[in-house]
């Protein structure tokens, strides 16, 4: 469905993204993962026919994204991170404009419009001002405004940002439901949490180009190793530090007070072998868990780790 | 049709608020406003004293103004706004992912921006519809305006899109888009200037004065891009005709394309839409995100901008180049008239001696002759003989033309009259083809060199020679007359009078002396006949072949009897001492023989006799003088050595009254109430008529229903129904019903063909058994700027007006020679035809024309003024009625409402209107007389006219104390009005100057003595006004006609009048004379008081008073004590008695 190569844009001296590969198949729930700046927007810009590539190609749907634009936006749904809306306008009208630009119009663009609205749960605001609608609304309804012409690949910038709890869970639900739909769907966060529960696929960008990229749980897994091992003794501190430190696996180690975190370069198996062997040393263990994925985290390893490489 | 999903959206949005209903509704409540205070002005009767229709064109022109400021300070705000505007909203990036093409948002944008603005101007039509109750501007015109706006709005409006696509936010895209229209609207204008200026100072500088000044006309063509000059030309077009592009063209020393200059409406359209296209063309590409290069734009953007540069330089260097090799020249270069006043123009076998007026000379407010010699070498020509002369009331010129043919090898002479052109306007005389294309012309100038006050004697004789003697004695002796008094003598042949009295307008006195008369056609002697009858002054030779010269006058301007030839020594009447000091001892007292032939005039009087033969005599003929002579002026050089200056003095002192005020020759001698009155035809012309005025409260009705139903009650309808798209249909829709209705009902107000305004005057003769001489002055007003002509009978006399020519300041002259003239005359072979090719909607021109009444007859003035009381009758022997009749004798005016045909009335029943209590002003007591004033607009501009009619009487004839003006009732027009179709308003006046006898205890009255006042401080005084508010002093010496004796003075308020010392409250007067006047006693040399202020005098035995010529010096002593609060010092008004001497009896 979408199959970027090599592709590379720069803004004067600062490269954008630097000849970026990424493939996505029909179907999938593609999360696109990374920091600010890292190039995601960047990306999905390009794809949307918003943003000159300097180099590379882009073929979404058989369609040559770089030189057939007019095509790729029939292909295409897309949600900008930030967006305006028309203010004055009612929701069904909101929705009607973006249908007329399609050619939709009269009846068939209202029960089309009406359908989507139902879709992202928003078939009792169709007479409300957009204006007046929450922050949520206005996403839901962009996303059922991006729909309007049954785009076969939707990309989503951000959807999910600045909403409340609540929101987000309905926004997940949604796109769930799109994608069981069979839309090919591109969403980016810096949650990667929100991600994993939906994607299909993960693909992870850094500085330009693609860190990692897989189904959620070969990247949880990739994710979890790497992630500190923290462990709360409730006594015998010295004897803990003593086995931790004895352990081969593991690289690094802090205090803090009855908190002890350790990087811990070993597989599950290891884990319980050292919390084994805590315990039978008589260190009250309370607690002893992996910090779970933060992208943050993630990708200030990642970073780290590209500096050492470089 | 599919609509643009963008401008369906932002006109859907638009409509959506009540904010648009109130928009529509305000702004169009402020048209309405505008439109009727404008209209309400000019018919209200208090603003303006008469109605003028080209205000209504100033509102109309207004109204666009404020719609054509609207579009281009709102669609740049609009526009700037449109893009800038979603970019900064967040909305723009969405759109851009939709299948929306940039040029669709763009054109979208442009679209739904200019929308609101050219419906506003769309709802206003029905305001501007308000025009056609009036006329002057068609609905074509409306039209052509309404296609104006929308391009403009586009032009602006793409500018303005152009800039918003071009930036991010939408305040510097409004800056950038009014940095654009000022631009094109100010760079442009100012370029005009710039080229203008440098083209100057190249040629002073550059090129040292030599040469044509360079070309600069190129820089109008960015004009075409300026639709606020687009706007200008397109309103000059409809509502003053005139041809800026040629005037401007010529500025700038060369002409355009024609092709633009004449379609420059249809240029500017195009161009503009063109650059509409290139700057949405423009916007679409900084709107498309794959076009547009990110951070790196602003370095490409300043390569672009060099190369632009770079190809406005070429451009320049281009447009520069061709300019400089193609220098044409377009200032006039005058040739002067030779001595004769004869000037040659020719191309190839067609040559002409053109001659204007006599010997190149003319006078101001008199008519001018042309004439032509055509010479024909070539194969047989017809054409026109063109004079054109620059207009004195506005810019562009007039063009008389008269056709001829000449055939092969033969000359042909063809002349007509000129209107008084004033000084220093450019004359052409051309010849034309048949098509009016010039073959040759030449530009040149009349001499008004001669003062006002010097006499044109034509003289015509077989012995030219023997008359030199006058020009001479008039030359030396200037002091007996009037310190410029001078004459210039042309010789005449007998074509020289020509049929057309008003070719020999300019000459004041004409001595037909040892000529036969008898070559004169019916025509000439016609035509003399008229010119006499103007005030012009005949002498008349005679001698021993008197016949000679008078047979041919007998019976039409002479009736009488000549007698037999003889042989007689004369002194020509002079004293002895009188030639003694004239001529000195020696000479003094000679006689000289000479051959007179007795000739008895009916009705003359002797003014020139010997004591035993009445030489010369003189008769009142109409406004003019015929002079005969017994004698033949060509005197023996012996003669004409001792006597010449009696002849010329002779000359002098019976010049028609007329022609001597006409001439300013009389000093002072006006009747003192007419100081003030200044009226002239053209202000009469200028009154319109009142009779069909648009009804504005009805108009204010229809207006105010439009503007609440396009407004806000459209709007709440539609609200309900939810239908509040329909408001960009049904406002337009309700806009062109309302216009269609206001259009249609104002048909039956609007002005659609030419009218006339006229006023027709007719100069009774004293017995009037013949057809009177109607002279009408009349101006054709059209009501649109489109050419139109009038063809008249080919006997119609006829000329073009220039009506206060005099006293206009000089307008631009125009040296266009491709274009055409502003209006003219064509003298055909079958007809006369009247152009108008060049004319403002309402603008009005002049004429002047002469005919025949279709009445006839004369009223008799049979009054005496004996002892202060009037008596007598008026009877009326016209073959019509009068009406609205005055008759004013010395301060009394009599209005009489109407004498009907072969009537008389009693003067003594007559209701009579003294001047004293109108304070010697003869307007007020006009108006009283005839029950209104003429800048009072609230009555009848019938009446008004009439008014008007008098008072340009009174203001052309300030030295007739006694006089009787009436008019012709309505339905009975002058024969002028039959020769035109168009509407015509006007009046017809007869009237008569009067010589009534006042007696007063059996003494002769001769007036007052202001009307004798001769010497005097002109700077303090006219001999009636003290002009300077710190004299005391004043002497002024009174003349009286040369055979009265003043005997008595009678100063009285009763009968003089009075009101110069009439006190209201508070010790103010308005007119007062305070003080005494003194008199020197002849006999004991010292000075008596003859009167003193608000006392009444009655002083006999004046004799003993008098000067040695009879004439009087008073010496007034003013009282300045300040007790009184005056408006202004006069000299009292005295009656003069006295006893007239006898003529003296023949043998």
């Amino acid at each position: 469905m979408v199959k970027i190569e090599n592709l590379y844009k720069h803004y004067g001296k600062f490269v954008a993204l630097n000849h970026l590969d990424l493939s996505i198949e029909k179907g999938e729930l593609f999360g696109f993962v990374g920091p600010n700046g890292a190039g995601k927007t960047t990306t999905m810009r390009i794809i949307s026919g918003l943003l000159r590539a300097d180099g590379g190609s882009v073929h979404i749907a058989g369609v040559d994204a770089l030189k057939d634009n007019q095509n790729l936006k029939r292909k295409i749904g897309y949600m900008p991170d930030f967006f305006g809306v028309y203010d004055n306008l009612k929701a069904i009208e909101y929705m009607e404009f973006y249908a007329s630009v399609y050619g939709i119009t009269g009846e068939k663009a209202k029960n089309m419009c009406l359908e989507l609205m139902d879709l992202v749960n928003l078939s009792d605001k169709a007479d409300f001002y957009v204006d007046g609608l929450s922050r949520g609304m206005k996403q839901r309804l962009c996303l059922a405004r991006s729909l309007v012409h049954n785009p076969e690949l939707l990309i989503l910038d951000e959807p999910a940002s600045g909403l409340d709890p609540r929101a987000r869970f309905e926004m997940k639900g949604i796109l769930k439901n799109l994608h069981d739909m069979g839309k090919t769907i591109i969403i980016s966060s810096h949650i990667l949490s929100e991600l994993a529960e939906m994607c299909t696929t993960i693909g992870i960008i850094d500085k330009g180009s693609m860190v990692s990229k897989g189904t959620v749980e070969e990247i949880m897994q990739k994710l979890n190793t790497s992630n500190p091992l923290k462990i709360h003794v409730i006594n015998n501190i010295e004897a803990a530090v003593r086995i931790i430190k004895e352990n081969p696996k593991v690289e690094n180690l802090s205090i803090d007070g009855a908190d002890i975190t350790i990087s811990f370069n070993g597989g599950e198996d290891e884990e319980a072998g050292l919390l084994k062997m805590l315990v039978n040393n008589d260190v009250q263990v309370s607690s002893y868990m992996r910090e779970t994925g933060n992208l943050e985290e993630v990708f200030m390893m990642v970073t780290a780790k590209k500096e050492v490489l470089d | 049709m599919k609509i643009n999903p963008v401008y369906g959206k932002e006109v859907k949005l638009r409509v959506r608020s009540l904010k648009f209903a109130m928009t529509i509704l305000f702004f169009n409540l402020g048209l309405v406003a505008i439109a009727l205070l404008g209209f309400e002005m000019i018919f209200n009767i208090n603003i303006n004293y008469r109605i003028d229709y080209s205000g209504a064109i100033v509102v109309y022109f207004v109204i666009i103004c404020i719609e054509a400021a609207m579009v281009a300070f709102l669609v740049p705000v609009f526009t700037a706004g449109s893009i800038a505007g979603e970019r900064e909203k967040q909305t723009l990036e969405i759109l851009l992912t939709t299948v929306l093409k940039p040029g669709q948002i763009v054109i979208g944008k442009l679209m739904s921006s200019i929308s609101m603005v050219v419906l506003l101007v769309f709802s206003s039509l029905p305001i501007i519809s308000i025009i056609f109750t009036i006329g002057g501007i068609n609905m074509a015109d409306l039209c052509q305006f309404v296609i104006f706006i929308i391009v403009m709005s586009l032009f602006i409006g793409s500018m303005g899109v152009c800039a918003s696509a071009m930036v991010k936010k939408a305040i510097p895209a409004t800056v950038i888009s009014f940095v654009m229209l000022g631009f094109v609207c100010g760079v442009t204008a100012i370029a005009i200037l710039v080229a203008n200026e440098g083209a100057n100072i190249y040629y002073y500088t550059v090129q040292n004065s030599s040469g044509d000044v360079p070309d600069v006309t190129w820089v109008m063509y960015f004009l075409l891009i300026n639709p606020a000059f687009t706007m200008f030309h397109m309103v000059s077009e409809q509502f003053m005709g005139e041809n800026v592009l040629s005037y401007m063209a010529s500025g700038l020393n060369g002409r355009l394309l024609p092709f633009v200059q004449d379609y420059w409406f249809l240029c500017s359209i195009v161009l503009q839409l063109v650059f509409t296209a290139i700057f949405l063309k423009l916007a679409a590409l900084f709107l498309d995100p794959l076009r547009r290069k990110e951070k790196a734009r602003k370095n490409s953007n300043n390569t672009k901008k060099k190369k632009k540069a770079a190809m406005a330089l070429v451009l320049l260097i281009l447009a520069i180049a061709p300019a400089s090799t193609n220098m044409a020249s377009a200032s006039i270069k005058t040739k002067e008239l030779d001595s004769e006043g004869k000037i040659k123009i020719g191309k190839e076998d067609i040559s002409a001696v053109v001659r204007l007026g006599y010997k190149g000379k003319a006078k101001y407010n008199r008519s001018i002759r042309a004439d032509a010699v055509i010479d024909n070498k070539g194969s047989d020509f017809t054409g026109k003989f063109r004079v054109e002369y620059d207009r004195t009331d506005a810019n562009g010129y007039v063009a008389i033309q008269k056709e001829f043919a000449v055939a092969a090898g033969e000359s042909k002479k063809v002349q007509f009259t000129l209107p008084a052109i004033a000084e220093d306007r450019n004359i052409r005389v051309a010849i034309c083809d048949q098509d009016d294309d010039i073959v040759c012309y030449e530009y040149t100038k009349l001499s008004y060199k001669d003062n006002i006050d010097t006499l044109y004697i034509g003289t015509l004789s077989d012995s030219q020679d023997s008359l030199k003697y006058i020009s001479s004695g008039l030359a030396a002796d200037k002091t007996s007359f009037g310190a410029s008094d001078e004459g210039i003598i042309f010789e005449l042949s007998g074509d020289d009078i020509t049929e057309d009295d008003k070719m020999i307008d300019v000459l004041d006195v004409i001595i037909i002396d040892n000529f036969d008369t008898g070559k004169f056609s019916k025509g000439q002697i016609n035509a003399i006949k008229k010119w006499v009858n103007k005030g012009g002054t005949l002498f008349l030779g005679s001698g021993a072949d008197a016949g000679k010269v008078l047979d041919a006058f007998s019976g039409t301007l002479l009736k009488g009897t000549i007698g037999s030839a003889e042989s007689i020594n004369t002194n020509f009447g002079v004293t002895r001492a009188e030639l003694t000091s004239l001529l000195g001892e020696n000479l003094a007292n000679k006689r000289v023989p000479l051959d007179i032939t007795q000739i008895d005039i009916k009705g003359s009087k002797p003014v020139l006799t010997d004591g035993r033969n009445n030489l010369v005599s003189v008769k009142e003929y109409g406004s003019g003088n015929i002079i005969t002579a017994e004698f033949s002026l060509a005197l023996s050089p012996g003669a004409s050595r001792l006597y010449g200056p009696v002849i010329v003095d002779v000359i002098r002192n019976n010049i028609s009254e007329q022609r001597k005020e006409s001439l300013s020759l009389s000093n002072g001698n006006t009747w003192q109430s007419y100081m003030d009155v200044y009226m002239n035809e053209s202000d009469l012309l200028n009154l319109n008529s009142t009779d069909s005025l648009p009804n504005l409260k009805l108009y204010a009705v229809i207006l105010l229903i439009y503007v609440f139903l396009a407004g806000p009650l459209s709007y709440i309808v539609l609200k309900k129904k939810d239908k509040r798209n329909l408001l960009w249909f049904i406002v337009p829709v309700l806009s062109v019903v309302f216009s269609v209705t206001i259009y249609l009902i104002g048909t039956s107000t609007r002005i659609q063909k030419p009218f006339i305004n006229y006023s027709s005057t007719i100069e009774l003769s004293e017995k009037g058994n013949t057809r009177n001489n109607v002279n009408t002055t009349f101006s054709i007003t059209n009501s649109s700027s489109k050419a139109y002509e009038t063809v008249l009978p080919e006997n119609t006399s006829i000329i073009p007006s220039t009506l206060n020519g005099y006293y206009s300041s000089l307008y631009y002259s125009s040296d266009d020679e491709a274009g055409e003239y502003d209006y003219g005359i064509e003298y055909g072979t079958n007809n006369i035809i009247l152009r108008m090719n060049n004319l403002s909607a309402f603008e009005s021109v002049p004429f002047e024309m002469d005919n025949k009444s279709s009445n006839t007859g004369t009223v008799e003035v049979n009054v005496q003024k004996t002892d202060d009381k009037m008596s007598g009758f008026i009877t009326n022997k016209m073959s019509c009625g009068l009406e609205d009749c005055i008759f004013y004798c010395r301060g009394t005016m009599f209005y009489i409402e109407s004498i009907p045909s072969g009537k008389s009335i009693d003067i003594s029943k007559q209701k009579s209107f003294k001047e004293d209590n109108y304070s010697y002003s003869f307007e007020s007591q006009l108006s009283a007389a005839m029950g209104g004033s003429y800048y009072d607009n609230s009555i009848d501009v019938s009446l008004r006219r009439k008014i008007g009619m008098v008072q340009v009487f009174v203001s052309n004839n300030k030295l007739s104390d006694t006089w009787f003006y009436g008019f012709v009732p309505g339905g009975e027009e002058t024969s002028f009005t039959d020769k035109f179709s168009y509407d015509k308003y006007g009046e017809t006046g007869v009237y008569k100057q009067v010589q009534i006898q006042e007696t007063l205890s059996g003494y002769d009255v001769i007036g007052l003595l202001e009307q004798y006042a001769y010497q005097f401080d002109e700077n303090n005084t006219n001999g009636f006004y003290i002009y300077d508010s710190s004299t005391k002093e004043l002497e002024v010496t009174y003349k009286f006609p040369k055979n009265f004796t003043l005997k008595r003075i009678i100063y009285n308020k009763d009968i003089t009048g009075g009101a110069e010392f009439r006190l209201y409250q508070n010790n103010y007067t308005e007119t007062a004379f305070l003080g005494v006047a003194k008199v020197k006693d002849k006999t004991t040399g010292k000075y008596v008081k003859l009167l003193e202020s608000a006392k009444k005098a009655d002083k006999t035995g004046m004799e003993k008073y008098l000067n040695d010529d009879g004439s009087l010096t008073v010496y007034y002593e003013i009282d300045r004590s300040g007790y009184y609060e005056v408006d202004s010092y006069i000299l009292p008004r005295v009656k003069l008695a006295g006893t007239y001497k006898k003529a003296g009896k023949r043998r």
